[in-house]
């Protein structure tokens, strides 16, 4: 292991890479300090810029981007009570409060030194525990490895959706989308009208932009007509007013225990597929009150809650990826989305990576110590000018996604059927919005679906038609105990919200 | 069947919940309907095989889809009876607004321009349609939209390699 880390540590030091890995971390940053705007869209947007690059290249600028990303949804957060991510509502809890009393640039600093420290952890994390889960994982066959897209898909659709029949609804679209193309393992064409290009199949990118980018464009401009663009509160008060003195050692001092906690609730959350950010920063805040000195300073500026929630939100980013390199099941959409960058440069996700790729995946764990690195250097510098990224203009700013979208989905194939399954993407993704329909599980069986469609067929063909396989082999059968269990559980958890509503109505009529 | 209704809960628009679901189980039964006719029509039939021939599966996912859509009248109507029994009927519904179909419209117009007259008319035309129907009176930002154009030209075109210029004849 020392002779692989220092092959990855060979590998990334080079001008270029770092190079790279700033580039990411400046998009993230920019994206992430822009409410409404996601790390996801950052991530999206710059896959097709990717490809041109070599894998390790490619993959740090995606990684800068995470966590850059991840980082910089605080400043919002802090400044406007907007968050910049979904993963920094907990940080404007605490952070908004800091602004108002005019410790900005405290709380600011705290979410760095937080995030880096929470990031550096969760490298460490990967870099010990992954190897180890490969190890295991590469004894897997075809019937484990369906059992384990099984529930990977599985415990998407219970957890991203508040309704799982419409969780499930999402998911199986996605399986039926993957399959349009060449049959893998006939050769036949499926669902392609003869067209060469529905032959090669639906390009995970054009999807992903599509669905995420273009939707999210137009609920922009559903905003845009309804006026609820977002004001900056802000904008009156002068730079001294916001920012204020800086982090004493003192500060770092006293949040030092509550971002070590807070950095392995977010690595223990973000290493279980499908959790999410959301839990693990909400978690993590709910333990930082629980077992503070002062927990009565909560919720009025407390520079313990943004050290807390902001150290959960960082400690995932290298976590996330454990089950998506070792497994190859991606943790959230955002390491699908990273999953699918891989495979696109022709890696196997899974296992293999650590046996036939082992010196390019150590690297990529290498490099994101390093990235977490540059991130402490931009943001330390830069903070004050990504604050203002915030006051960008708006509607110049749709018209240039846009852009980048049709741009994106082109470059891929270098053709402009990409751009027709974007914009058809696109539709839908902002009618499933509409209705509640989650996004999540739709791009992960668009993933998943190939893996899961092969393994199936592959051991079917292996025991000569016989469904027994899956559960004589125990590997396979704890996977599918597994996933029927995270159903099980989803629908149960509806169901105590009904009865719930029911108990609480009973009260209601004999009042 | 209880347990599959996770709405609605107090205070909660009933109707708006029920006509959401409603619409969701009509779409879905449409989407499975087309799936299972596609499936039908469009996979070559396979006789020797073994384990699963390659119609099977989307065979199976669309019945699935219809099944979900099923599920998804059935929790309708049981949010539906739980509305009347609670008297919970507010008068809202989910709103689609035209504004954004327009602009996605623009989109479809951008793309099939792309192919048509080239990147940069295309991008100059249809892009600054947006920025004016979003209301941007600043002249100076229809520059800056066309400055970052020909950037985007020079940074994937040439400083990355996308063909943009195979995008149409002007470039």
């Amino acid at each position: 292991m020392v002779a692989n880390i220092i092959t990855g540590l060979m590998g990334v030091l080079s001008l270029k890479i770092f190079l790279m890995m700033n580039i990411g971390v400046l998009a993230g940053m920019v994206f992430g300090s822009i409410p409404g705007l996601t790390v996801l869209m950052a991530i999206v947007l710059l896959l097709p810029l990717t490809f041109g690059m070599d894998a390790l290249s490619g993959m740090m600028v995606l990684l800068g981007a995470y966590c850059g990303g991840n980082y910089a949804g605080s400043i919002p957060a802090i400044l406007m009570n907007t968050p910049g991510t979904p993963a920094a509502a907990a940080t404007l809890i605490e952070g908004y409060q800091l602004t108002k009393k005019g410790k900005a640039r405290k709380a600011l600093e705290m979410a760095l030194y937080a995030s880096v420290i929470a990031g550096l952890i969760s490298c460490f994390s990967l870099l010990i525990v992954a190897p180890l889960i490969a190890k295991v994982a590469i004894e897997f066959g075809p019937a484990e490895f369906f059992s384990l897209a099984l529930f990977g898909l599985c415990i998407i659709v219970s957890l991203s959706a508040k309704n799982l029949v419409k969780g499930l609804i999402s998911g199986v679209i996605g399986i039926y989308i993957s399959m349009i193309g060449i049959d893998p393992i006939m050769g036949i064409p499926r669902l392609s009208f003869g067209s060469y290009d529905m032959m090669a199949g639906i390009s995970l990118v054009p999807a992903l932009v599509g669905i995420f980018s273009i939707s999210e464009v137009m609920a922009m401009c559903e905003k845009f007509f309804l006026s609820h663009f977002i004001q900056d509160e802000t904008e009156n008060l002068t730079d001294e007013q916001i920012y204020g003195e800086g982090l004493t050692k003192q500060d770092k001092r006293s949040c030092r225990k509550t971002i070590i906690k807070s950095s392995f609730i977010g690595v223990l959350v973000g290493a279980i597929p499908g959790t999410g950010a959301i839990l693990a920063t909400f978690t993590a805040y709910d333990e930082a009150k629980r077992t503070s000195k002062t927990p009565e300073e909560f919720g009025h500026g407390c520079l313990e809650g943004v050290s807390a929630t902001e150290a959960a939100n960082n400690g995932l980013t290298g976590a996330t990826l454990i089950p998506m390199m070792t497994l190859g099941i991606p943790g959230d959409i955002v390491t699908a989305v990273m999953m699918g960058a891989l495979i696109m440069h022709g890696l196997p996700v899974g296992p293999a990576l650590f046996t036939d790729h082992a010196a390019l995946t150590y690297s990529i764990i290498i490099g994101l110590f390093i990235v977490n690195l540059f991130m402490l250097i931009q943001a330390k510098y830069y903070i004050k000018v990504f604050s203002k990224v915030r006051r960008i203009n708006r509607k110049l700013f749709v018209s240039l996604l846009l852009l980048f979208c049709v741009i994106g989905a082109f470059s891929v194939n270098s053709s402009i059927f990409d751009v027709y399954v974007m914009l058809a993407f696109g539709l839908m993704g902002y009618v499933f919005t509409k209705f509640d329909i989650p996004l999540a599980p739709i791009i992960l069986a668009l993933v998943l679906g190939p893996l899961a469609e092969t393994s199936l067929r592959r051991a079917l063909i292996i025991s000569r038609g016989s469904y027994l396989i899956f559960v004589t082999k125990p590997l396979s059968l704890v996977f599918i105990l597994i996933s029927v269990a995270s159903l099980v559980m989803s629908l149960s958890k509806q169901n105590k919200k009904y009865t719930k509503l029911s108990v609480e109505e009973g009260i209601h009529e004999q009042e | 069947m209880a347990c599959l209704i996770d709405e609605p809960l107090y205070g909660e628009n009933t109707v708006k919940s029920y006509t959401e679901k409603t619409i969701v189980g009509f779409g879905t039964l449409v989407t499975g309907s087309i799936m299972y006719f596609l499936s039908s029509t469009q996979i070559k039939e396979v006789d020797k095989y073994v384990g699963m021939a390659p119609q099977d599966m989307p065979l199976v996912l669309s019945k699935v889809t219809i099944g979900l859509a099923i599920i998804m009248f059935l929790e309708a109507f049981f949010t539906f009876k739980k509305a009347q029994k609670t008297g919970q009927f507010q008068e809202e519904e989910i709103h689609f607004y035209g504004f954004p179909f327009m602009i996605y419209g623009i989109m479809w117009v951008y793309a099939l321009l792309l192919g048509g007259i080239g990147y940069f008319i295309s991008s100059i035309i249809c892009l600054s349609l947006v920025v004016y129907l979003l209301k941007e009176k600043a002249i100076k930002n229809y520059f800056v939209l066309c400055g970052v154009i020909a950037v985007v030209y020079i940074a994937f075109g040439i400083g990355l390699n996308i063909p943009l210029g195979r995008l149409g004849i002007l470039f």
